[in-house]
């Protein structure tokens, strides 16, 4: 266990370093840098430039250098634990993320869990229930939750609540609350607001569960160890929940892993729509601007947590399946 | 009531009378079961046999109403839980299982504590993810009450007397890690958990080899006989049926052909269709017609095949969390020739590395020594187990291959024109205009009809399936055909005209043929010589019917005794010496 880990963590590393060196120079990619861009939209708006601060900037971060000493000046930084500096934003890299990571986390992790909660009693209920009109319902749920696109949902619901209830849904605190610290009050608040993007995040994602877990289930209700156990004399839903449906999670489980990276990358357009403070609208916005350290780090920090969430999905499969543990 | 005179008749423990289970089709229903009527009693074996469709299986699982999508529409199936052996029927009230609710507590207490089954499928009717023992455990915790240690010791036990070497560590073990005997006995140590009066067994050891078979057919009866159980045995096999039954029941179409003691149905069948079920078993105890052309060459020919010192390891490690390196010698120092139109057969149990041999020659393992040359059809000669081997692609034209499961060895995506017209296109067989004609000739000498070549193979059945398995391996005219268990899957008569279909077409294109089976019969019936495998080597090799009449090795010997005969009086098991393994 413990060679095989030391293992994967070897080759994680080195793909993150084959990353780290695709990730800059894709941001590298279009002409002119974060400097450039930002003059000319300043001249475009009549602002002045203040010359010796963009060459002391320039400097600073060797704009000027070739690519490789570029890289080379941002990959020691983040190796020694400076991800550098958001020039959009005016802060440090690590400060911009670390603001907005426990949000993120926090979003995410609700609507994952919702998403569960609706999604494994569905479709095991619409696997068992085969063609009955709740599978029915649950199957036309399914498509139109995978037909509709995030945004158009968040948009719907921030309609909707605003002609019903009057209330405009957006962002995750009431504007006393933004920067507040933490109280019954704020906690309230929060979950006051929350609920509408993990309603949007979850809906679309259970959808796709539902059709997987249904499909699989459907292949494991016909096998012959459904009958050895009903032969048994065990009663139907019982052994259901304990032999098929614990054999057709296998897929699902070994995918849980992938939902890391989505922590980011997952509702960006959801994340803008309803103004949310996480990192997903950051990205983008780092991507327009060619604001060069802040997408790397975010898109470096998408490809760690890609990493840590297979090697998660592995061994919680490992764990779960005998067949892959001794096999 | 008064006890009838003379010696008591057996009590009746279960009657079936006037059973129709029916399966709702796409459009219509499948009356799968149609009026049947059976009597089962105390102590006594009665077998069902049957063709595939025949109902046979409807009609067991119809006993504990496990029969979904089906649906039990009329009949009563009486259940005495007070009958035994030696007395009349007794006073208690017959349950009639019928009018239960089907996943109501009246049948699940019935089910797996007065009337256990056990199924066809040892390989996937245990859950992949338990333990047996997790799995035996539970099936006693249902019915009896007891707490976690006494049931384990308990389940530890019935493995013990399903004959598991080392039940304290067996009962740890996952499905994947046994073999399939191994797996059908944990299924019958859980069937015996709450010591059932009436057995069902829905074709026990279809899926087993005939060594393994016969195993398992013994334990069974020696714990018949320990419990007082009734046994309801379902096969399509006559000679399982001689070996085990006290009566036989005829199912055709739904129905109960035929009924009666074993001796009088074997010695006078009444229908033509038990006629045939009793002769395709004993078709197999004799040689084919396979002298009928002479196959092109014969001795002092060079041969198509050469095979010398063939070795194959399989090395690897196990088990992801604590890795152990593993080797496997699929293959020992294997030599032997093919002449040109000769058909050898190679005979050995499930792990002996006959399909290894196969799929070496056919360049699909790596071998570690040795060589296989063949003689092409310009006279050159190629190493097929050389690296380079196949390097030409042409050689696959020349080789072909029937497969074992004609469920997926067919393309269920593809046509049987698609399928079959493959190879041809593969290897510009045939102009594009001429491939349908040539598809329509190949279809006609499998015995199928030309229309059906726009169909899926699921329209087939097995028999049928395994057919277009033949045309598609015939589509490229080939010399060597290597055939992987061709029959294993099919019943009785259809491995008949299987075997007769490869006979007519080997006959008539002097095709040189290697058949693999586990079955000597099979070899037999088809093969003027054979090799017999066991744990990688070759340990006879000579004409059938010498090998078959005076076996040298004793392993030999062993895999003839082990085929059922079609014949009451050779039942081995009926001999108490010969009963069981030690």
């Amino acid at each position: 266990m413990a060679r095989y880990l030391a293992r994967r963590l070897l080759l994680m590393a080195a793909t993150m370093a084959a990353l780290s060196i695709v990730c800059f120079a894709i941001i590298q990619l279009p002409p002119g840098d974060f400097l450039s861009a930002r003059l000319a939209e300043m001249a475009g708006t009549g602002d002045t430039v203040d010359v010796a601060n963009v060459a002391w900037l320039r400097a600073q971060y060797g704009l000027d250098e070739p690519f490789i000493v570029q890289y080379w000046l941002w990959i020691s930084g983040v190796v020694g634990g400076d991800l550098g500096f958001s020039f959009e934003l005016r802060m440090p890299v690590a400060e911009v993320i670390g603001e907005r990571l426990g949000i993120s986390l926090t979003v995410e992790i609700l609507a994952i869990i919702v998403l569960w909660a609706i999604a494994v009693p569905v479709g095991v209920y619409s696997a068992v229930r085969q063609y009955s009109i709740g599978d029915m319902a649950a199957t036309l749920f399914g498509f139109i939750g995978l037909a509709i696109p995030n945004f158009l949902l968040a948009l719907l619901l921030m309609y909707l609540s605003y002609i019903a209830f009057g209330v405009t849904i957006g962002g995750l605190f009431s504007p006393e609350y933004v920067d507040a610290r933490w109280s019954a009050g704020r906690l309230l608040d929060f979950l006051g607001h929350v609920w509408a993007p993990v309603l949007v995040i979850a809906t679309g994602g259970a959808a796709q569960i539902i059709r997987i877990l249904r499909a699989n289930l459907l292949d494991e209700l016909s096998r012959p160890y459904v009958d050895t156990a009903r032969a048994k004399g065990m009663a139907e839903w019982r052994l259901i929940l304990r032999y098929p449906v614990r054999v057709a999670m296998n897929p699902l489980v070994s995918t849980v892993g992938w939902l890391l990276p989505t922590i980011i990358s997952s509702s960006i357009v959801t994340g803008i729509v309803l103004n949310l403070p996480t990192l997903s609208p950051i990205l983008l916005r780092s991507l327009l601007a060619q604001d060069m350290h802040l997408a790397g780090g975010l898109i470096l920090l998408i490809g760690v947590l890609t990493l840590l969430g297979t090697l998660l999905s592995d061994i919680l499969l490992a764990w779960l399946d005998p067949r892959i543990r001794l096999g | 009531m008064t006890a009838p005179p003379g010696p008591a008749p057996a009590a009746e423990v279960l009657a079936i009378v006037d059973l129709e289970t029916h399966f709702p089709l796409n459009r219509g229903t499948l009356k799968a079961v149609e009026g049947v009527s059976l009597t089962l009693r105390a102590g006594e074996t009665l077998c069902v046999v049957g063709e595939s469709g025949s109902g046979k299986s409807v009609t067991a699982r119809s006993i504990l109403n496990i029969v979904k999508p089906g649906r039990i529409v009329g009949g009563h199936i009486w259940f005495r839980p007070d009958a035994v052996i030696g007395a009349g029927n007794g006073n208690g009230p017959a349950i009639d299982l019928c009018a239960l609710d089907p996943d109501g507590p009246r049948l699940r207490a019935i089910r797996g504590a007065r009337i256990a089954m056990i199924f066809q499928e040892p390989m996937s009717a245990l859950s992949p993810m338990h333990t047996i023992g997790q799995q035996i455990i539970e099936a006693v915790r249902l019915h009896r009450a007891m707490d976690k240690q006494e049931a384990r010791a308990r389940a530890i036990e019935l493995l013990r007397q399903v004959q598991f070497r080392e039940p304290e560590t067996a009962i740890d073990r996952y499905p994947f890690q046994l073999s399939g005997g191994m797996r059908q006995r944990a299924l019958i140590a859980m069937a015996l958990s709450c010591q059932p009066q009436v057995l069902i067994a829905d074709e026990p050891t279809t899926a087993l080899d005939v060594t393994t078979q016969a195993e398992i057919l013994s334990l069974i009866r020696s714990l018949q006989q320990r419990y007082g159980m009734a046994v309801l045995l379902v096969t399509h096999d006559m000679g399982v049926v001689a070996e085990m039954a006290d009566r036989v029941a005829v199912m055709q179409g739904g129905r109960v052909i035929e009924h009666g003691p074993v001796d009088a149905v074997f010695r006078a069948p009444r229908e033509a269709h038990t006629r045939r079920l009793i002769e395709a078993a004993r078709l197999l105890e004799r040689r084919g017609n396979r002298a009928a052309g002479t196959p092109a060459g014969g001795p002092g020919q060079a041969p198509i095949l050469s095979v010398r010192g063939l070795c194959l390891a399989f090395r690897g490690t196990t088990g992801f969390l604590r890795r152990r390196a593993t080797a496997v010698h699929a293959l020992r120092d294997v030599s032997f020739d093919v002449a040109p139109g000769e058909a050898l057969g190679i005979v050995g149990e499930s792990g002996s590395g006959k399909t290894t041999l196969a799929r070496a020659l056919l360049g699909i393992h790596r071998v570690d020594a040795g060589q296989a040359r063949f003689r092409r059809a310009d006279g050159s000669l190629v190493d097929l187990c050389a690296r380079q081997g196949y390097a030409d692609r042409s050689l696959y034209a020349e080789i072909r291959m029937i497969f074992q499961d004609p469920f997926a060895a067919l393309n269920p995506r593809q046509t049987v024109e698609q399928i079959i017209a493959e190879p041809l296109r593969i290897h510009r067989l045939c102009q594009r205009s001429g491939i349908g004609d040539r598809v329509a000739a190949l279809l006609r000498d499998v015995d199928l009809s030309a229309d059906v070549m726009d169909r899926y193979p699921h329209a087939f059945s097995g028999g049928q399936r395994q057919r277009i398995g033949i045309a598609r391996a015939m589509a490229t005219n080939p010399r060597l055909v290597v055939a992987d268990e061709p029959t294993s899957a099919l019943d009785g008569s259809l491995r008949a005209q299987i075997l007769d279909l490869l006979l007519e077409l080997r006959n008539r294109l002097g095709l040189s043929i290697i058949l693999i089976s586990h079955d000597i019969g099979v070899v037999r019936y088809f093969c003027e010589r054979m090799a017999v495998m066991r744990q990688g080597e070759l340990v006879e090799i000579g004409a059938s019917d010498q090998i078959c009449d005076a076996p040298r090795h004793p392993y030999t010997a062993e895999l003839l005794a082990a085929v059922p005969r079609a014949g009451p009086r050779h039942a081995r098991l009926r001999d108490p010496d010969a009963a069981g393994p030690d």
